[in-house]
């Protein structure tokens, strides 16, 4: 056995042995597709300047009168913009949480365009054209819809558009290298996202601004567990007001669960291993409920981190407590709040017969207050892309992750047939919510 | 011919440079995201996406000393991509047999592996990367920083907690084996 002294030293030597196994067998494999792709010239690069071609001055067609373009330019803008505040005061829009009419349903599809579905119909048009986009997410009150475009390779630009996909404008002032959750404010008028640094950021969403970045300290909070799974989720500030926000850090004794306040000052543990009645290895995937009062989130279990299970704690850090009572091995995940926060949605793997937890099952609803527990809908074997509730809370919203099995899928809680929609999503789709 | 030059002729656009290059490289790569990943196919996956985007983006590498810190950053953002796109499913790692020579210490090796396997699979994806670059591509912590971008504080508490915790694992005392009595029934 290694000594602890030791171990350190050892490292290195211990996983070069568990994982360096010579040339892989698909080398040839990615060659051949590398030489099926072609290089970016280098001058699309930003910092290698632009090519002197674009540079110099046109010397053919008689000169344009821009000054008199623009200006015209600026009043059909204006008038525009005059006509949209006024169509857009005309009409109603739903509360930002609890039950609302079920919208349309915004979803990537494999050109990379952004669609917009009838789920009743099933009548889809392009509303935002490929390719490059990513994770459509509509506002809470349902007015807006907000995506990534792609900048480049390897770069993304947050658009806000209108909710039909109308008037788009970037609103981060440059690219961001990496999204890890996308999501809005509860008066729909701030972007929020977390980056892989552990920090939130937070963008005006009607115009182009640098991010206000709630200070979490990175070595102290890690400010991780966002997850983009749910997009229609509000999972980082607190609703109905979004004066709090809630995130898992560390604490000496481990990760914990933290709430801040909005700007991200006073920070503090509501769950720690040291205080916790239940002892955890981890916690993930904090979500607040509808009205606000409590939060779900995933424990991993001590003995075995695989097996995680959803609780629901009050908002100051009381009475957590089990959801689910299912006593076999399994491991829950991305737990979602019914819209009346009444239930909690989430998916579920078993242990198939070697140990590991990888069966997927059908998505399971619980009542949060009886512990009842249906399955609903159809098994995914593969598990989701994404899914959640539809916004009056009577059907869950899913794609999976298998590609044979990609489509929309419309799945009833009430235990009804589900519906389809023969439309191939290539990220997680968004409901929007409609006023009564 | 050297490193360099390769990497001059492929940003070039000379693919057979490049393949030189990924003979070079691929082994620690296809490493460095199975010990990420826990899974060989994905990691296949997360193998090819960064070595597409190297040949691809490789005309923009203005420094080509910084190839192989760029390629490290590559297959972790790639692997770290396909674990947030595969959204929390659990996989499983292959161990594989090893290739080296017989000591008189096998036993007390395999017996590291295995422990050092499960220390890695209890810790987060972030936590592994942390430590494949570090420990297994050899990146100073900076370096390390600089791939993932995160903050140096950052990288040193995850590999703290990282170390800490398959210390705390491979360091542990046994659990007893139950012996197999006659008939295969355990004692």
């Amino acid at each position: 056995m290694t000594s602890p002294r030791r171990f350190e030293q050892d490292l290195p030597a211990l996983l070069a042995d568990l994982y360096l196994a010579g040339t892989p067998d698909y080398r040839d494999d990615i060659v051949q597709q590398t030489a099926r792709v072609r290089q970016r010239p280098a001058w699309t690069f930003p910092e290698r300047g632009l090519p002197m071609d674009l540079t110099r001055p046109s010397v053919f067609g008689p000169a344009v009168p821009w000054r008199q373009l623009g200006a015209l330019a600026l009043i059909a803008l204006l008038i525009a913009a005059a006509l949209a505040a006024y169509i857009g005061s005309s009409q109603r829009l739903p509360a930002p949480f609890g039950p609302a009419s079920n919208g349309l349903v915004a979803l990537v599809d494999d050109t990379g365009a952004i669609q917009q579905v009838d789920p009743v119909t099933g009548q889809a048009i392009v509303i935002v054209p490929g390719p490059g986009n990513s994770r459509p997410t509509y506002s809470p009150n349902g007015s807006r819809l907000a995506y990534l475009r792609a900048n480049g390779f390897t770069a993304f630009d947050i658009v806000v558009a209108r909710s039909d996909g109308q008037g788009p404008v970037v609103i981060t002032p440059k690219p961001l290298s990496e999204v890890v959750y996308l999501g809005w404010s509860p008066d729909s008028a701030k972007i929020v996202i977390s980056v892989a640094a552990g920090r939130i950021d937070v963008y005006d969403a009607t115009t182009a601004g640098p991010a206000r970045t709630i200070a979490v300290d990175g070595q102290r909070f890690g400010a991780t567990g966002f997850d983009n799974f749910n997009p229609s989720i509000q999972d980082v500030f607190r609703p109905p007001a979004g004066q709090q926000v809630v995130f898992i850090g560390e604490t000496a004794a481990g990760p914990a669960l933290f709430i801040a306040d909005a700007d991200g000052s006073n920070a503090r543990p509501i769950i720690d291993r040291d205080h916790s009645k239940v002892a955890y290895h981890d916690l993930d995937m904090p979500q607040w409920s509808p009205d606000g009062s409590r939060i779900a989130l995933i424990l991993g279990s001590p003995d075995d981190p695989n097996q995680r299970r959803v609780y629901v704690v009050d908002a100051d850090g009381s009475d957590l407590r089990l959801v689910s009572h299912e006593t076999r091995p399994h491991s829950d995940n991305n737990a979602a709040w019914s819209p009346d926060g009444s239930h909690i949605a989430f998916q579920r793997w078993y242990a198939d017969a070697s140990g590991g937890l990888s069966v997927t099952q059908p998505i399971t609803v619980v009542g949060v207050d009886d512990g009842t527990e249906v399955q609903v809908g159809i098994v995914n074997v593969d598990g989701y892309l994404g899914w959640s509730w539809s916004p009056d809370g009577t059907a869950i919203l899913e794609v999976a992750q298998n590609t044979d099995e990609k489509r929309l899928q419309i799945v009833p809680i009430d235990g009804s047939a589900p519906r389809f929609v023969d439309i191939n999503p290539a990220d997680a789709p968004s409901w929007q919510r409609q006023s009564d | 011919m050297d490193q360099r030059g390769l990497i001059e002729r492929a940003r070039r656009g000379e693919h057979d440079a490049f393949t030189a290059l990924v003979d070079v490289h691929l082994a620690r790569l296809d490493a460095a995201a199975r010990l990420i990943l826990r899974d060989p196919e994905l990691a296949r996956d997360a193998v090819q996406e960064a070595l597409i985007r190297a040949w691809r983006d490789l005309p923009g590498l203005r420094d080509p000393d910084r190839f192989e810190a760029w390629l490290h950053r590559l297959i972790v953002n790639a692997c770290l991509d396909l674990i947030r796109h595969r959204k929390r499913r659990v996989i499983e790692v292959e161990l594989k047999p090893i290739d080296s020579p017989a000591t008189h210490d096998v036993a007390g090796r395999l017996a590291d592996r295995d422990l050092l396997d499960q220390a890695l699979t209890r810790l987060e994806p972030g936590h592994r990367a942390v430590v494949a670059l570090h420990y297994l591509l050899g990146m100073p912590l900076p370096e390390v920083a600089r791939a993932m971008g995160i903050p140096l504080g950052t990288a040193k508490s995850r590999l703290h907690y990282a170390l800490g915790a398959m210390r705390t694992t491979v360091t542990a005392e046994p659990e007893p084996v139950p012996a197999i009595v006659s008939g295969g029934q355990l004692a």
